[in-house]
């Protein structure tokens, strides 16, 4: 069955998570990797399908679009019966990414997890909502980094397809859920609290086999 | 400008920035000043004659202004030759220079996926060795304009200015009358100013210091 992602608006959803993780984490899965649910942690390797969408609206209402053209990672998925999360990205990299002026370098920080957000798949073929956790990474204009240089936290929306084994981010609308902060120069065109989207599909790959939550 | 005094003019803005914090502890926070040099040439057409007056190869020097946006600056140029035809006819070859009597000063934004740049360079345009026919004329060595011209520059809509790939400027500007030309100032004044001369600036290679 579809896990449908929590319909609240971001405002109450941010609010339920904090005071309350485990009814915001959905209920656990039990997660197969290759057919198998042994408990067990398997590598993963995403990349991204195309480009990737990052943009931020700064306090005059203005979008400053910080794109890049891909984004691989690696990270590991947790097989095992009550999971959640179900999986951690712990490298990212990302390429031909540039905010108007110039290009960027993102850093990732720490390690951002991958939790399900709705209730329990059976069939091993469906879509399953979630999000990406504990997202936290730190851009600065490459060729000088005093130029401009902020930090991305919050979360993101997704989805796993287990049928194309693809995780989707689609943190669209400015909702608060990604903000930036400790902006140092931009021109004045970056403040801190100003709200991100963040989109892009990633193949999702395990060398132990295909991944399936029930 | 030489490298020299780049230092010392970032050594003084340093100086400046530590005084003022320390004698204005409410400042909301010190300018954050990032040196950009960039390769720049480019061709200025002045309307009346037809004529193209080479600007460069030189250097423009850029003091950026991070928190803001905003930038001064310097861009030099060398001293070119132009020819034209007076009345579409008589050929005349002079020597422009152009001076530089302000800073440049400009103005980068961000929106959407481009930076935009907006500058304006004012200089006295300075004519001498005349010569029409190929002959020399009289024109002394001060014949330059009365109001020192402005130079309003930037990007071109929908066109992008990269911070370190940099970008063409263009613009377009009115030259006022010039004085001290000896005889030929009737004759300059008649030829030369006037409003929608152009100008085209390829801003490339740039470095941060």
């Amino acid at each position: 069955m579809k896990l449908k992602t929590l319909a609240a608006g971001a405002a109450a959803t941010a609010a339920v998570i904090v005071s309350s993780p485990a009814f915001a984490a959905g209920p656990p899965y039990t997660v197969s990797v290759g057919g198998s649910s042994a408990a067990a942690s398997h590598s993963v390797t995403a990349a991204s399908t195309g480009a990737v969408m990052f943009s931020i609206r700064n306090n005059a209402g203005t979008i400053i679009n910080s794109n890049c053209t891909s984004v691989s990672g690696t990270g590991t998925v947790t097989s095992g019966t009550g999971v959640n999360p179900v999986a951690s990205i712990s490298t990212t990299t990302w390429v031909g990414c540039a905010i108007p002026g110039g290009a960027k370098t993102i850093t990732q920080n720490g390690t951002w997890n991958i939790t399900g957000t709705g209730t329990n798949a059976t069939t091993g073929n469906e879509t399953i909502a979630g999000q990406v956790d504990g997202i936290d990474a730190s851009v600065h204009t490459t060729a000088n980094p005093n130029v401009c240089r902020y930090t991305v936290t919050g979360r993101a929306s997704a989805s796993f397809n287990e049928a194309t084994q693809q995780l989707v981010i689609d943190e669209t609308g400015y909702t608060g859920n990604l903000t930036i902060s400790n902006v140092v120069g931009c021109l004045g065109r970056l403040q801190n609290g100003n709200a991100a989207s963040f989109a892009t599909t990633l193949n999702v790959t395990s060398p132990d086999g295909a991944i399936n939550l029930s | 400008m030489s490298s020299t005094t780049r230092r010392a003019r970032r050594a003084l803005t340093t100086a400046g920035v530590g005084a003022a914090v320390a004698l204005i502890p409410l400042a909301a926070h010190a300018a954050t000043i990032v040196p950009i040099e960039y390769d720049a040439v480019g061709t200025s057409t002045i309307a009346k004659t037809g004529s193209d007056v080479g600007l460069g190869p030189t250097t423009l020097s850029t003091d950026l202004d991070v928190e803001t946006g905003n930038f001064t600056g310097s861009l030099p140029l060398p001293g070119t030759r132009t020819n034209f035809k007076a009345a579409g006819l008589l050929p005349v070859q002079a020597d422009v220079a152009f001076v530089e009597v302000a800073p440049v000063t400009g103005f980068i934004n961000l929106s959407g996926d481009i930076a935009s740049v907006d500058a304006t360079a004012t200089y006295n345009v300075e004519l001498s060795n005349i010569k029409i026919l190929g002959f020399p004329t009289f024109t002394g060595t001060k014949c330059q304009t009365t109001t020192p011209v402005t130079i309003p520059v930037g990007t071109e809509p929908g066109v992008g200015f990269d911070l370190t790939e940099g970008g063409r400027l263009v613009g377009e500007y009115t030259i006022g009358d010039f004085a001290d030309c000896g005889a030929n100032t009737g004759l300059i004044n008649a030829l030369v100013p006037g409003p929608g001369n152009t100008v085209e600036i390829d801003v490339s290679n740039g470095r941060f210091l």
